[in-house]
């Protein structure tokens, strides 16, 4: 799919979310607010895994600092749009010190170093007790706002959040960043010989996954007003995103947004039916989207609608 | 000696663990000039063009670009200086157009450039190889001698000074080996200094001003093509074989 139809597909998609707080009740309100958090996730993951290759299992980590960061800061007055500022400021930092010697690394090796990241903050966060809560977990201010109003403003937090995301990642696919990128993704020598500072690309595209992912973790933050390291640093919340990444099609630009809503939606409606047996059917799942769908929803469309005009050019060739 | 040499390699030497593959090599490139880099199979070839692009950084040794040393520079860095290569085994990058893999040189070798400026950069490099009309298909969808020539507007495009040419006509039949030997004479032409690695000699002779010999990572002879062809330490190690057995199949077949 050209990235002029994603666009608008993504156009209408915004609209829909929009009016959608008036017409659905609380319940299909935090499923749709869970969609666009896990959604900002996978498209985190888009930006590091689909353009630039690198395969950053442990991305959670920054969903976990995110979450600490607007945590902390909320619990010292700082207020709500400041301290999600600082989430995916402070993730992206993050991501700019620890990548600088992680992205020297070619390949595999960074994938597991990033899942080692993610074990070390925990540790860091159980350590550092105080401000944090250590392993007591940390619980946020209350917002004196009437529940009603507080999920739909998060819900348009999140659906915020993911919008810009998802305009990032179209600006990305455009840029030199984005070429550079797709470039060392193929052939890391390749591109180097070209010019590309790769090292700098890949920290920068670190960098801009991690913001968008401790966005996420920050307002979840704010939502669930009690974080503690188990769910924050959740090594399958980047699972389940990759999983989304994959359903949609990575490097894609509404790839990732298109699988986290196909793939949430499927979870509620069947899942919740079948709770004993949740892990079975979402390694079966998992299995059924790599044979099906390989290369993702977007570029099954995108063959569709080839097909589709070729087989419209043949019958006016025909007539 | 008033002119000096656009690339100065001197006394490089590179180790793998035991291996050595490259020994205390030097050699001067003049501008405008083709050199011939050949010698048997392992005998260093590619390892001494990685280190000139510098994705293999020497134990020992120094380089000039120019007149400036670049022995530990980013491969990034000498990109962007001109100096530009092939690869033996091709490396496209199989997700991006004909036509987005060369605009990438373009792209990052030359800053404060256009998108109209780069397009015309990278519609320019696949003229001169012959690549206009497959811009938009896909690396996978190229033939062999079509990749390799999209290796030469991959370097090309980012208007290089010096070029190295590692093998861009192994596997290629009769028509599209001259193809590219008439492109290496175009390329000269217009002002580039080149260093060919090349097992087809006939080409290597077409092409090149000089020729650098290397044995077991050691130089064992440079000169014109008429002087290393007729040098006996040429022969033995590395034409010499090759005589020996196509003549004992000619004789054979007599
Ligand atoms: N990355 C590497 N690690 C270990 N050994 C290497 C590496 N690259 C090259 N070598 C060894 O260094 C020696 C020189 O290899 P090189 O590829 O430079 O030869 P070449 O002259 O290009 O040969 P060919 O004509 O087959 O391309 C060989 O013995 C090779 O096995
Ligand atoms: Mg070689």
């Amino acid at each position: 799919m050209k990235a002029k139809h994603q666009l608008a597909a993504a156009a209408v998609l915004l609209v829909l979310a929009l009016i959608l707080p008036a017409v659905i009740d609380n319940y299909w309100l935090r499923v749709m607010t869970t969609v666009f958090m896990i959604a900002i996730v996978a498209q985190g993951l888009n930006v590091i895994v689909g353009f630039a290759g690198y395969h950053a299992f442990g991305n959670a980590a920054f969903f976990g600092v995110g979450a600490y960061i607007a945590g902390v800061s909320l619990n010292a007055q700082v207020p709500l749009a400041l301290a999600i500022v600082l989430a995916t400021g402070g993730s992206a930092v993050v991501a700019g010190i620890f990548g600088w010697p992680l992205l020297r690394l070619r390949g595999h090796y960074f994938a597991i170093a990033s899942v080692a990241l993610n074990m070390a903050f925990v540790e860091v966060i159980l350590n550092l007790g105080g401000v944090t809560g250590g392993a007591m977990g940390l619980p946020l201010p209350i917002s004196p706002m009437p529940p009603d109003l507080l999920y739909r403003m998060i819900y348009y937090m999140m659906l915020g959040a993911l919008t810009v995301a998802t305009l990032v990642v179209w600006h990305l696919s455009g840029s030199r960043l984005g070429y550079a990128l797709r470039a060392l993704r193929d052939s890391e020598s390749g591109a180097e010989v070209m010019g590309v500072d790769t090292v700098k690309a890949k920290i920068l595209a670190w960098m801009i996954s991690a913001a968008m992912t401790g966005c996420a973790g920050g307002i979840w933050a704010y939502w669930l007003t009690f974080i503690e390291v188990g769910s924050a640093f959740d090594i399958g919340i980047s699972m389940r995103a990759y999983i989304m990444m994959l359903l949609g099609g990575m490097g894609t630009i509404i790839g990732p947004v298109v699988g986290a809503f196909v793939f949430e939606i499927v979870a509620t409606l069947v899942w919740s039916e079948f709770t004993h047996i949740h892990n079975l059917l979402l390694g079966m799942f998992l299995i059924a989207v790599v044979i099906l769908v390989p290369n993702g929803i977007i570029h099954l469309i995108s063959r569709a609608s080839a097909r589709l005009s070729a087989a419209r050019e043949l019958r006016r060739a025909k007539a | 000696m008033s002119v000096q040499p656009i690339l100065s390699v001197r006394d490089v030497t590179v180790r793998f663990g035991g291996v050595v593959a490259v020994k205390n090599a030097s050699f001067d490139l003049m501008p405008g000039e083709v050199l011939g880099l050949i010698g048997p199979n392992g005998a260093g070839k590619t390892t001494l063009l990685n280190v000139v692009s510098a994705l293999i950084r020497p134990q020992e040794g120094s380089l000039a670009f120019e007149g400036e040393t670049i022995t530990g520079l980013k491969p990034h860095v000498i990109a962007r200086k001109g100096v530009a290569r092939t690869f033996q085994v091709v490396q496209p990058f199989k997700n991006l157009t004909v036509m987005q893999n060369v605009e990438v040189g373009a792209m990052f070798c030359a800053r404060d450039r256009g998108k109209s400026q780069i397009r015309a950069l990278a519609v320019d490099a696949l003229q001169k190889v012959g690549l206009t009309a497959k811009a938009d298909a896909l690396p996978s969808q190229l033939t062999l001698s079509e990749r390799k020539r999209l290796e030469m507007a991959r370097a090309l495009s980012t208007e290089p000074r010096l070029l190295l040419l590692d093998e861009v006509m192994a596997g290629l039949n009769h028509t599209e080996i001259d193809r590219i030997i008439g492109l290496i004479r175009e390329i000269n032409r217009d002002g580039l200094s080149i260093i060919v690695v090349e097992h087809v000699m006939k080409a290597i002779m077409a092409v090149c001003d000089r020729i650098v010999v290397l044995r077991f990572g050691e130089k064992i002879a440079d000169g014109t093509p008429e002087e290393v062809t007729n040098d006996p330490h040429v022969i033995s190690a590395y034409l010499g074989e090759r005589f020996v057995r196509r003549q004992a199949a000619s004789a054979g077949a007599a």
